[in-house]
């Protein structure tokens, strides 16, 4: 990969957010074009226009405006961002809640050295990071919620099922397309049907509700 | 002296530029010394929301220096401050002791560096 990625780092903690980005600055494919210690700061940041990082590496717990929040609007006005969460938690329910937002990824702080060069990568190459996190846990504990985070269960037609199990294996559009003998557009139209069915704006939208309702078992 | 595990970590971390390694203590001693004085100040005031609330952002910088008792004290404090009012002031001090004990030796490496 040779283009340069631009990161925006965003945490309260003075002493992790500037040991992160000293470590990230001394990769030369890495650009740090935000530095900031909240949610707020970041979108303030966003709002000018200066910078846009390709991957925001955003904590969860910050005062002004938390992770939560800020992964809320980005979602929103900034749907191209990715988003790696930055956690001390080890909460399967906040990270099911977290992909149902749309974030691209968690990277917990504990071993962050070991996991963050790869989670860049592999977000930036349009995939998801989930180190160190069980989906069978995960899976096991969004089964006793009830609609934790708004998605419904709707019904597919079997082409929609099998693209969106396609599309929950990171195949591209042009896989999918190839896969099952279909053209892009109609892949696109499936996909554009699947995201109005089911309400997500996000892929990592979809990965949520897929392992929601068991359909990438 | 022998250097202490944290500042290794902070140098192993920081791939051996002195520059960065001094600022980050820096950072540290001005960060936690911060801290403390403002968990001592909760305490009195028997602020447990902003204790939870500062024991998280202690948290991180535990973790980055992968010290196991203070992050078990932060996260103690940051789930359950002010619900066992004694255990929680036992927590604050014991933090409190790693914390500038932790400061001390950072100081005293810093004027090596």
């Amino acid at each position: 990969m040779n283009k340069i990625i631009k990161l925006a780092i965003v945490d309260d903690s003075p002493f992790f957010r500037t040991g992160l980005v000293s470590h990230l600055q001394a990769n030369n494919k890495l650009q740090i074009v935000i530095e900031c210690s909240n949610g707020q700061e970041l979108i303030d940041g966003l709002k000018l226009g200066k910078h846009k990082p390709d991957i925001i590496l955003l904590d969860l717990e910050m005062p002004v405006m938390n992770g939560i929040k800020a992964t809320e609007y980005l979602s929103k006005y900034y749907p191209d961002i990715k988003i790696l969460i930055l956690t001390v938690h080890t909460d399967d329910k906040i990270s099911y809640r977290l992909m149902g937002k749309g974030v691209n990824g968690f990277i917990p702080k504990h071993n962050y050295h070991d996991n963050v060069m790869l989670a860049i990568d592999t977000v930036y190459t349009s995939k998801y990071y989930f180190a160190d996190y069980d989906f069978k846990k995960i899976l096991a504990a969004t089964k006793q919620q009830k609609e934790p985070n708004g998605l419904q269960e709707v019904s597919f037609t079997p082409r929609e099922l099998e693209v969106l199990k396609l599309i929950c294996l990171q195949h591209t559009t042009k896989e999918i397309a190839d896969k099952l003998c279909l053209s892009k557009r109609t892949i696109d139209r499936h996909r554009e049907n699947i995201f109005k069915k089911t309400g997500v704006r996000k892929t990592a939208g979809l990965f949520a509700y897929a392992i929601k309702y068991g359909i990438t078992d | 002296m022998q250097k202490s595990r944290e500042l290794q970590i902070i140098e192993k971390y920081m791939q051996g530029n002195k520059q960065s390694t001094k600022k980050l203590i820096e950072i540290f001693i001005r960060q936690t010394s911060q801290e403390i004085k403002d968990l001592q100040t909760c305490l009195v005031n028997k602020d447990w929301r902003e204790i939870k609330e500062i024991a998280h952002k202690m948290k991180s910088a535990f973790l980055y220096l992968d010290m196991p008792r203070p992050i078990e004290l932060t996260e103690y404090l940051r789930k359950k401050a002010g619900t066992n009012i004694t255990a929680s002031i036992e927590h604050i001090n014991e933090l409190s002791e790693i914390c500038l004990q932790l400061i001390n030796s950072f100081k005293k490496e810093l004027k090596k560096l």
